[in-house]
């Protein structure tokens, strides 16, 4: 009679075991995110819409960030670990365009779905979603050299030299130059930190040299900033969809400022993990997804219409205000705000 | 040629000076026509942020110390004041504030009362902060930030467009550290718990005490630093005082004070932070690759360092 109780309760246990088992085959997967630039704004935008997808998908038990500043050798140790955590996908965004890929092979091999967002790898196994970065700067540029007529002395604010985002902006930058042969360019780059293109633009005032335009690869709301404070009059000026630049560009027409924002959203990283989940539950997907940009001017009627839509007084002025990468993320407002995670 | 090497080395603050006319020269050289005032007001108004940072790391380096979590805490201190401006100015100035002065005072026990090595003491610490910072920032996602008005002026603002507001800040902490080092007590204390720990234990000082108040002042120094950098540049993000961590440190060494403590003073500090800002603008303003702007960053100032070792020795 024991026995036999006892038996029962075995069986029960086993069944219990594999209903548990079933329940999360049926799709709880850990999302492991490696990224390699911290205290940026709009990298840390790009890790809340990751755990905002990975919430609002249903389909992720855990989302582990390896978050720290490095390079490419530090990102190649932290997609180890995020192997060995038993990660199913691994959303990076690659600090260097070559060095991840054996690495990158690696995980490939263990049936791990891996996606550069943001900026391209060229490992083969690897998905790529980013923003096209060539036309990011070529359409801002085009946009810039077309309101100076096509001549004048134009600064070329540039990210961190080395990075791919930066190496294709600059290449879709020079693409558009070489048909405008009346402009010229001062080149900087800025680190994407606030304080060094203050400082950098505060001495290029100073310095008496004429400029009259100038191309930001992002850190744009501070070179406005910094002509307000010289009390110099605003040349054009092409930022991205950062809020704060588009609070400018909306509040400081009346006092001359024209420019113009080009999209670049952030949650390229959320709709990385939608992409990825896709692949895990076996739909076809292209190995490369350029989302192309939007140009907004506050010059053009259409533009300013996009311009006040976008702006969203709560938000922080290095924050892009493209929070959704249709048809990949899922979340709403709150959630990505929320940046909480499963 | 040999007195006026005397000379100078009687007053190496002659020599700095003369050095930072020779980058003056330079500049102009580079570009002519850009040394004007509004250069000069532009100058002082980027290196004073340094140079406030500067006073703390002078503070700690004269006792044979070294703070590097200066940077972390100044950008703490303008994320938080950012971050929280929505709930009033005062009270946000002074949680930032506050961040400046819990920072140092763990800094200060771990140093003066545990006896851990300032090195690993403060790298500990900023690492801690910054990670601490990387925590909060992601759930104020939605909080509003701004830079107060008041903080604005104080980083950006210049009295008749030429003036810049922050000088003052960095005179009344000049005047702070020249007195008090010079002329005060508890000056002499830091000169001679620099110069030799033992003795002064020996001598009934209470070593700890002096320490513990040093790395407090270096923290609070650096907080206000990070007001002054955040008011500059209108925003905060999570790396905005990165950048000021080694310079924070070169501006010292470049400026005379010893790394090994008990010889310097703030006065040569204040040098160094002109030095390197203008080493900065003059980078900016030369037309070469980035790569090799970082080279000449580099070798700038190791070879500051060294005239400096010889003209002192």
């Amino acid at each position: 009679m024991a026995r036999k109780h006892l038996m029962a309760a075995v069986a029960a246990l086993a069944l219990a075991a594999a209903a548990g088992g079933t329940a999360s085959a049926a799709g709880k997967y850990i999302v492991g995110v490696s990224n390699t630039l911290i205290g940026n704004g709009w990298r840390e935008e790009m890790i809340c819409s990751i755990k905002a997808e990975a919430e609002a998908s249903g389909l992720v038990s855990k989302v582990i960030v390896a978050n720290r500043n490095g390079g490419p050798s530090e990102q190649i140790a932290d997609i180890r670990n995020l192997i060995s955590a038993g990660a199913n996908a691994i959303i990076i965004n690659p600090s260097d365009r070559e060095a991840l890929n054996p690495i990158i092979k690696q995980a490939a091999d263990k049936g791990i779905v891996v996606v550069a967002v943001d900026q391209a790898v060229s490992a083969p196994e690897a998905y790529v979603l980013t923003n096209d970065q060539v036309d990011y700067a070529k359409l801002g540029a085009k946009w810039l050299f077309d309101k100076l007529g096509g001549k004048g002395e134009v600064v070329e604010m540039r990210g961190i030299d080395g990075v791919p985002a930066d190496a294709d902006r600059h290449q879709g930058f020079d693409e558009v130059l070489k048909n405008y042969p009346n402009i010229h360019v001062t080149s900087i780059f800025t680190g994407w930190a606030l304080n060094k293109t203050a400082q950098a633009t505060k001495d290029l005032l100073a310095s008496g040299k004429q400029i009259d335009g100038v191309w930001t690869s992002g850190i744009d709301s501070t070179v406005v900033d910094a002509y307000q404070t010289a009390g110099k009059p605003f040349v054009p000026v092409v930022g991205a969809d950062n809020n704060g630049f588009i609070g400018q560009l909306i509040n400081l027409k009346d006092k001359g400022l024209t420019g113009a924002a080009v999209s670049n959203p952030p949650a390229v990283g959320g709709a990385g993990l939608g992409l990825a989940l896709d692949v895990l539950q076996k739909k076809e997907h292209p190995h490369v997804v350029k989302i192309t940009p939007t140009v907004w001017d506050n010059t053009s009627e259409a533009g300013m219409d996009e311009l006040k839509k976008a702006y969203n007084q709560k938000l922080d002025p290095f924050y892009s205000v493209a929070i959704n990468v249709p048809p990949y993320t899922h979340y709403t407002m709150e959630q990505i705000l929320a940046c909480k995670g499963p | 040629m040999s007195a006026v090497l005397q000379f100078l080395k009687a007053r190496t603050i002659v020599a700095l000076i003369l050095l930072l006319a020779l980058f003056l020269i330079g500049i102009e050289l580079v570009r002519p026509g850009t040394v004007t005032p509004l250069w000069a007001s532009n100058a002082l108004l980027f290196a004073a942020p340094l140079a406030i940072m500067g006073a703390g790391q002078t503070l700690v380096m004269l006792t044979g110390g070294i703070d590097l979590s200066v940077a972390s805490v100044a950008t703490g201190a303008a994320y938080l004041l950012a971050t929280n401006a929505s709930s009033g100015d005062f009270s946000a100035i002074a949680l930032a504030l506050a961040l400046g002065l819990v920072v140092g005072a763990v800094n200060g026990v771990g140093v003066a009362l545990l006896r851990v090595q300032p090195l690993i003491m403060t790298l500990g610490t900023g690492l801690m902060t910054g990670g601490a910072m990387i925590v909060y920032s992601q759930q104020m996602l939605a909080s509003q930030p701004h830079v107060p008005a008041i903080i604005q002026t104080l980083g950006a603002g210049k009295i008749f467009s030429l003036v810049p507001v922050d000088l003052f800040l960095w005179i009344a902490v000049g005047a702070l550290m020249l007195y008090g080092l010079n002329r005060t007590g508890f000056g002499r204390l830091i000169f001679a718990v620099g110069d030799n720990r033992e003795a002064c234990h020996l001598a009934g000082i209470r070593v700890w005490r002096v320490l513990f108040v040093d790395y407090l002042l270096c923290a609070l120094f650096a907080a206000i630093a990070g007001l002054v950098l955040v008011g500059g540049t209108n925003a905060a993000d999570l790396s905005l005082a990165d950048s000021y961590l080694l310079p924070s440190v070169a501006c010292v060494i470049i400026g005379g004070t010893s790394i090994f403590g008990g010889r310097g003073g703030y006065s040569g500090t204040i040098v160094g932070a002109l030095i390197l800002t203008a080493l900065t603008s003059l980078l900016t303003l030369l037309d070469v690759a980035e790569p090799l702007k970082q080279i000449l960053y580099g070798a700038i100032i190791l070879s500051l360092a060294a005239a400096y070792a010889r003209l002192t020795e």
